[in-house]
């Protein structure tokens, strides 16, 4: 299968925040119905339910999502992470993962050195990182993010 | 069956945006206006403010309230807020003496309970050693001095204070989303004993419930505010803040008010779901959210519903919140410009500190201390590498070297830490200089997460007048 070397955000989206010393990042890819909820937002209109081949592409852009987040692959996708104890749970009925770093912030956004001492950037810096994302899982997409 | 109860957010954090009560108010029908003013660091910023001004609540919802309140008396708006922060009795006070100034007959509620700093020896002594549930310790091992302790209250409080006859119902630590599951069992009439007891319908109501107060917590990060895909939302300069329509059995819809920016989606509502979350229970005083169960749907513009969300009973022990001082810090960050950039930073250090950088790189902040010359019990040292080879704008030529020390002692992270530097602003590396000029340290607070059994926290409602 050939790949394409894309950031991790073409089509998954995360939010990141704290919780004392401990960082949290929760990643999803795009909901199947999520175009035409952005075309009624604009006062356009648009059919909410989904074909079955936009169901599709989002399952397999999930599994290959839950495949990139072990925490071997994140220590080499956040080499900061690289001695820390990391949590995963999947959320399959979301399409989602939430990764838990314990200590990235130290004793918490008070006391912490890190230039981001929230962890409120950490998503999006994850988002940012480039990955090789199979061309099956970029092709006839209808969602945002998947425009290529 | 009871129509669904429409309760609207206005507030993420203390200094979200003032006029947000307002447009909640006035935008549309509403049964309930809620917001979250307590952040973790919230209780320490509030505590610093009693210490210097008398109270430890939060004044900005006052003004809020100012605005709103009348419209709200006439219309029948309920209000929730957990602005008390430290001194919820005050706080009611204070709004009490509003509603007089104003000419409105308010009744005010206010949930105490939740303080349990003048508790503390009381409650070490009956066994309870406030173990940090981060790390395991104990507060005896750790040696430290709590300065805030509260116990997160849930909703159950607030629906005996709206069930009391309150108009505005002020409380202090609370869960967040407790301002929302607590109007909703009010109107519906939800049995939180029976959930304790393991009532299918019950704890899938009051789960239900605590997802949609999550979602609409953090204000207009619900509705496109720090979304990822921030470039599909409309009118994101001013998103509009947003609504959890919770029906009698804890199914929602969230929306927003039409005609406001930002948008309500799947993505917002699956962005906000993972806020600062952990496993996927999702622990509340009143019920646990099991949020594997939770099932979202697009049903219209705006308008997301979330079901399918089961309950399960409440730990038997309440989370509490516990912060004390750690010491003081200060951080001297120095500009490293165009060639040898290691070998710049590695003479400033040794200027500063009396260490090398390799020595310093990825050392321990305490080991670091004491290695150095400097006289704290800790030092942090990062080499932001930055620079591009052949730069052509200064930008392009900057990297930074960023010292980060703590020490009990203000005095010592004070001059005694940046004098060293400056005193050698001619005499080390080409091109020195600093970010900022060389400031005082600041006490920094360390938050200390416990837990203590609910049946040791009682929680008072007092409704005036």
């Amino acid at each position: 299968m050939t790949t394409a070397r894309l950031p991790l955000g073409t089509f998954v989206g995360a939010r990141s925040g704290d919780k004392g010393g401990a960082a949290n990042v929760g990643l999803w890819v795009v909901d199947p119905a999520e175009a035409a909820a952005v075309a009624l937002a604009h006062g356009r209109s648009a059919e909410l339910i989904p074909d079955a081949a936009a169901v599709r592409l989002a399952d397999a852009r999930y599994e290959w999502l839950v495949s990139q987040l072990s925490a071997e692959r994140l220590r080499e996708l956040l080499p900061e992470a690289a001695s820390l104890t990391i949590d995963i749970h999947p959320l399959p009925n979301m399409r989602a993962v939430n990764v838990v770093i314990h200590g990235l912030l130290g004793r918490g956004v008070s006391q912490t050195a890190r230039v981001d001492p929230q962890a409120k950037g950490l998503g999006e810096q994850l988002r940012a990182r480039l990955v090789d994302i199979p061309d099956d899982l970029l092709v006839h997409s209808t969602v945002p993010g998947g425009d290529l | 069956m009871s129509e669904p109860i429409r309760i609207a957010n206005c507030s993420g954090f203390l200094g979200d945006r003032l006029s947000a009560a307002r447009e909640m108010v006035e935008g549309g029908p509403i049964d309930v206006l809620t917001g979250d003013w307590l952040a973790e660091l919230t209780m320490l910023i509030l505590f610093r403010q009693k210490l210097k001004r008398g109270h430890g609540y939060a004044t900005t919802f006052l003004t809020q309230l100012e605005e709103v309140m009348g419209t709200c008396a006439d219309r029948g708006i309920r209000i929730v807020s957990n602005a008390g922060g430290l001194d919820p009795a005050l706080l009611g006070a204070e709004v009490a003496a509003l509603a007089d100034r104003l000419g409105l007959s308010v009744r005010v509620g206010v949930v105490t309970g939740d303080d349990l700093m003048p508790r503390l020896p009381e409650l070490i002594a009956a066994g309870e050693n406030l173990d940090n549930l981060d790390t395991g310790e104990s507060l005896a091992e750790a040696g430290v001095q709590p300065i805030t302790a509260n116990a997160y209250l849930g909703g159950e409080p607030i629906t005996r204070a709206l069930a009391d006859g309150a108009d505005v119902v002020i409380t202090g630590r609370v869960t967040d989303a407790a301002v929302v599951i607590g109007p909703a069992a009010w109107r519906h009439g939800w049995d939180y004993a029976a959930a304790r007891a393991g009532d299918r319908a019950s704890l899938d109501a009051l789960a239900g419930a605590l997802v949609a107060g999550h979602v609409i917590e953090c204000g207009a990060q619900a509705t496109g505010g720090n979304y990822a895909f921030f470039q599909d939302v409309p009118g994101l300069v001013h998103p509009g803040f947003p609504i959890a329509e919770i029906a009698s059995d804890g199914t929602a819809i969230i929306t927003k008010h039409p005609g406001t920016g930002g948008m309500v989606t799947v993505g917002t509502v699956t962005a906000q779901l993972l806020y600062e979350v952990g496993g996927p229970e999702y622990l509340n005083p009143d019920v646990t959210a099991l949020f594997d169960t939770i099932r979202l749907e697009q049903v219209g513009r705006d308008r997301v519903r979330i079901s399918g969300t089961q309950g399960a009973p409440p730990p038997d022990r309440l989370k509490v919140a516990m912060n004390y001082l750690g010491g003081h810090r200060n951080s001297l960050t120095l500009v490293l410009t165009g060639l040898d950039i290691r070998a710049k930073a590695d003479l400033a250090l040794r200027t500063v500190a009396g260490v090398g950088l390799s020595e310093a790189e990825g050392q321990d902040p305490v080991a670091l201390a004491q290695a150095s010359t400097l006289a704290v019990d800790e030092l942090e040292v990062a080499l932001v590498d930055s620079a591009i080879p052949d730069p052509a704008r200064p930008e392009q030529a900057q990297s930074f070297l960023r010292l980060t020390v703590r020490d009990r002692d203000a005095d010592r992270v004070g001059k005694a830490f940046t004098a060293p530097m400056i005193e050698a602003t001619l005499a080390s590396y080409p091109g020195l200089f600093p970010t900022t000029p060389p400031a005082p340290g600041t006490p920094y607070g360390v938050y200390w997460p416990t837990t203590v059994p609910r049946e040791l926290v009682p929680s008072t409602v007092e409704v005036i007048p």
